[in-house]
């Protein structure tokens, strides 16, 4: 049957799944350090067009090229950063993730919503270790807690002077594209090597997602609006050319 | 297109908690010793559609297609600045000035704790809160005691009648935590110790590092800033807005996929 028929079909299915995209997004405008998920359409040629191969035509290229929901990749861009005042709130200015240590190995954040442990133990609010520049947990004593730029506790003790007794990692790849979304507001780097990221890390703020709900709301009109305009493409081909050809040409 | 309806509706309840923690940070604004709570989200599990670096029949691809399925709050984190003090001359009134907690025996025994620092006597003249709860250590104030004096330092001395010099009654102790975001809310002002907490660490002020000194004929206020309470509530709103917005699209798309057929 006709191919444009099924390109408009493809079109509409993808649209469906970019709307759970723009729906997740939402979801999430108020998730400490959310990436936003984009996504990208790509064509797909039907088997056979390929050029070079016995059926090439460029008619043919043209009209089954279809659209398809190619994939999505993390935004990595900044959010914005909410003063909250907690000591071992930390938010990153610039690129880079916190290192924590769960049960599926080493992950990475932007929610630098941490707590210290009974133990002492700096972790998140899942009880996982935050890990420092070497990758190990760091045990914070009791005392003033201040957090330089570059990751370094240091914690004021009775006497009044203060010692570094620790520094928090924080961690980029060389490719970005490698991290997968784990949910839990966590990145599994899938094997990948870190490296230290050059980003600032703020005491007292959380980041939040770095896309709000006016972002989200555009990204949603416009896949409903393509999604529109592809049924209505359906509703052409079903209604004005197939309904003609099934009804209208055995009457001649 | 189901799954953006239920991300839709975890995002909906989501900014709902939020709405109602924000709301019990403001009815407690005027709440001495309250400590403000933020509730935390975070993101649910994703569909794997494609996954990034799987080989495809000629390279491998580069971004995979994942979705994700919502969020979901996780933590209401306590704030723990320090909020305003507010004199009102009252001598058993008191705020702390850092990080400690006074310690109070509740009438089942066991020991709750407080930045609440209005204290009274009771009939027996113990140190006790509005609700009756006795400060720990006890100190009783004689009948016949006049001009009462607490330290910087906790220690609570008066003038009995009669006499020149000031006697000593006893010294407040107060407790800090590993952990004090992980003390649970009991409600009265009153904070219980849990595993994530970590047991008290009891003082006198001044002493262990960041337990803070006594102000006498002060009070603290609720650390509530309202003005960010309500910037958070406006947030909060308008995120449940959009996506009551997302169930709307999901629904319309729906509705004209079932229209397609007439």
């Amino acid at each position: 049957m006709d191919s444009g028929l099924y390109a408009a079909y493809t079109g509409l299915m993808a649209r469906t799944q970019a709307l759970d995209t723009a729906a997740n997004n939402i979801a999430n405008v108020g998730t400490n350090g959310f990436r936003t998920l984009r996504d990208y359409f790509r064509s797909a040629l039907v088997d056979g067009y390929y050029p070079g191969s016995g059926g090439d035509s460029q008619v043919g290229n043209a009209i089954d090229n279809y659209g398809i929901l190619g994939g999505n990749h993390l935004d990595l861009g900044q959010g914005q950063l909410q003063t909250t005042g907690n000591p071992l709130d930390l938010a990153i200015q610039g690129s880079g993730f916190f290192a924590i240590q769960t049960a599926q190995g080493i992950q990475y954040t932007r929610d630098g919503a941490f707590q210290r442990s009974s133990a002492g133990i700096l972790q998140t609010s899942q009880g996982e270790p935050v890990l420092d520049t070497n990758q190990q947990p760091i045990t914070i004593p009791t005392g003033a807690i201040h957090i330089a730029p570059d990751g370094s506790i240091s914690v004021a003790t009775d006497d009044g002077t203060s010692a570094i007794v620790g520094q928090i990692g924080a961690f980029t790849f060389t490719d970005p594209s490698v991290l997968t979304a784990e949910g839990t507001n966590r990145f599994a780097a899938n094997g990948a090597k870190p490296v230290a990221a050059d980003g600032a890390i703020e005491q007292g703020s959380l980041e939040g997602a770095n896309q709000d709900a006016i972002h989200g709301t555009m990204q949603l009109i416009l896949v409903q609006r393509q999604a529109e305009m592809m049924q209505k493409a359906l509703s052409v081909f079903n209604n004005d050319f197939d309904k003609t050809a099934a009804e209208e040409l055995p009457r001649v | 297109m189901i799954r953006a309806l239920y991300t839709a509706a975890s995002g909906m309840s989501a900014q709902q908690a939020n709405l109602d923690t924000i709301a019990n940070n403001l009815a407690n604004s005027a709440t001495s010793g309250f400590r403000a709570r933020r509730l935390q989200f975070e993101d649910m599990i994703y569909q794997n559609m494609i996954t990034p670096g799987s080989a495809q029949s000629q390279q491998t691809v580069s971004a995979g297609l994942q979705i994700g399925l919502g969020t979901r709050s996780v933590a209401t984190e306590m704030i723990q600045t320090q909020g305003d003090f507010n004199q009102t001359g009252n001598p058993l009134d008191l705020s702390i000035q850092g990080a400690g907690f006074f310690q109070v025996s509740r009438p089942d025994g066991t020991i709750a704790y407080t930045r609440s620092g209005n204290f009274h006597q009771n009939n027996q003249g113990q140190i006790v809160t509005a609700d009756g709860d006795t400060l720990l250590p006890v100190i009783t104030i004689p009948s016949n005691a006049t001009n009462i004096t607490i330290s910087q330092y906790g220690v609570v001395s008066v003038t009995l009648a009669g006499q020149n010099t000031p006697t000593q009654l006893g010294t407040i102790q107060l407790a800090t935590f590993a952990n004090p975001g992980g003390l649970s809310s009991v409600g009265a002002n009153l904070f219980q110790p849990t595993g994530s907490s970590g047991n008290a660490i009891t003082d006198t002020p001044g002493g262990n590092s960041g337990i803070g000194t006594l102000q006498q004929g002060y009070l603290e206020n609720s650390n509530v800033d309202v003005v960010e309470e309500f910037v958070q509530m406006i947030l909060a709103q308008r995120a449940y807005e959009s996506n009551s917005k997302v169930i709307h699209a999901a629904d319309d798309m729906y509705s004209q996929i079932n229209n397609m057929i007439r």
